[in-house]
């Protein structure tokens, strides 16, 4: 299970002035399932696009041993299909160049996507479906989805992660998300990584999070005691909420506050409300 | 048998998995022979990874709640005194929380007693 299949290598791209990665250093294991989070423009879309082999890094490298071009899928809301072709044309296509001998119309079916439809004509929730369809029949090794989830509606969402679970468990494909939330991908990420400025700032297992990270609540007036790495600042007119990052049992104790639990979704909202709060001090 | 796993919840969804599976057995509403719901069906319901619930069942498997077995899926066992084990220290931890939390709110070990005696005797 634990075989690497991409390691990137201080990767670097900058487009014009803006350095959208600088100097990635990363590597991902078969099967994992890979929540990629952080700011607009922190570099995450940039680098699922060089790790798909759609853009070439100015620097660096990215190998992906036991991985074919081919055994790669990419999904993401901002890729043109071929917008005038009807979905049959589409799938004879798809088929006859990845040598896929039988094409699985369930996901399709469960939409009535009809086979005569232009993918034109499809909204973005079931051009999404569509495009899983196709990969799904590819068997990807690794499959990229970039900001695709939480536009979908409810059963639309509940159909792709359906297709994402049979595509994990059928053929240990690694995925790697581009998404901001849990409550949109449920616990099928098993692994956390945060973006800031074209760097990772943040690799974590999910399950891990909670005991990393905490939180302190006091009354509006009262500042926090002590030393004790503060991550972000809830602020209201009724209280304070630190969010404490990296959370140390020992020092927890000593301080004699009580650090309660933080869900997931604030995890990654206090990672990126962090940031703002160190550009407004600067 | 009713799903419920809370995907924000700061306790690892594997141990809530766990949890969720050992209350069903106790509780009676998985017997010994009745099999648990293959490891995708598990995934999708409770929206987890399938290598979550694959790892938790087989942990299930190591500490003989279950048995594993390739091609028919995972059956329940009967393993009634390591089960009567599990029920003591699953209602321990119950315990150990509401106390924690009861002293915190500055009862008396004395108040805690007449409390649980009162609730004890009203019931």
């Amino acid at each position: 299970m634990n075989k690497e299949i991409i390691e990137v290598k201080d990767v670097r791209l900058s487009f014009g002035k803006h350095r959208a990665l600088a100097g990635i250093d990363i590597r991902f294991n078969q099967g994992e399932t890979v929540l990629l989070a952080g700011k607009n423009g922190a570099g995450k879309s940039t680098l699922l696009r060089c790790l798909a082999g759609l853009i070439f890094p100015d620097a660096g490298h990215i190998y992906r041993p036991g991985i074919a071009k081919h055994q790669i899928g990419f999904i993401s809301d901002r890729m043109s299909l071929f917008e005038d072709m009807t979905l049959e044309r589409a799938i004879d296509f798809h088929s006859r160049v990845f040598q896929v001998k039988e094409f699985n119309r369930s996901l399709m079916d469960e939409l009535n996507l009809a086979p005569t439809q232009k993918i034109k004509d499809l909204s973005a929730g079931e051009r999404a479906i569509f495009h899983l369809s196709l990969l799904l029949s590819q068997k990807p090794q690794l499959l990229l989805l970039d900001e695709i989830i939480h536009t979908m509606d409810p059963y639309i969402r509940e159909l792709f992660l359906n297709g994402l679970i049979d595509l994990i468990a059928e053929c240990g494909t690694t995925v790697i998300m581009v998404n901001q939330t849990f409550s949109d991908t449920g616990r099928i990420p098993e692994r956390v990584l945060i973006m800031e400025d074209g760097r990772f700032i943040f690799d974590e297992k999910s399950e891990d999070l909670p005991k990393k990270i905490k939180k302190v609540v006091t009354a509006a007036g009262e500042s926090l005691k002590g030393d004790i790495p503060v991550l972000y600042v809830n602020r209201s007119s009724l209280y304070r909420e630190y969010i404490v990052y990296p959370y140390a049992e020992e020092a927890a104790k000593k301080s004699g506050y009580d650090f309660q639990e933080v869900t997931l979704t604030e995890i990654i909202k206090s990672f990126i409300g962090g940031y703002y709060a160190k550009k407004r001090t600067t | 048998m009713r799903y419920d796993i809370d995907t924000e919840s700061a306790i690892p969804v594997h141990h809530q998995l766990r949890q969720f599976i050992l209350l069903e057995i106790l509780s009676g509403r998985l017997k010994e022979g009745d099999k648990l719901p293959p490891i995708r069906e598990m995934a999708k319901i409770m929206r987890l990874n399938p290598n979550t619930v694959a790892k938790v069942y087989y942990n299930l498997d190591n500490d003989g709640f279950v048995k594993g077995k390739i091609g028919s899926g995972f059956t329940v066992m009967n393993q009634k005194s390591k089960l009567d084990k599990l029920k003591i220290s699953m209602v321990e931890e119950e315990f150990k929380n509401f106390l924690e939390k009861a002293l915190l709110m500055g009862f008396s070990k004395e108040d805690v007693e007449n409390l649980m005696r009162r609730l004890l005797n009203h019931e």
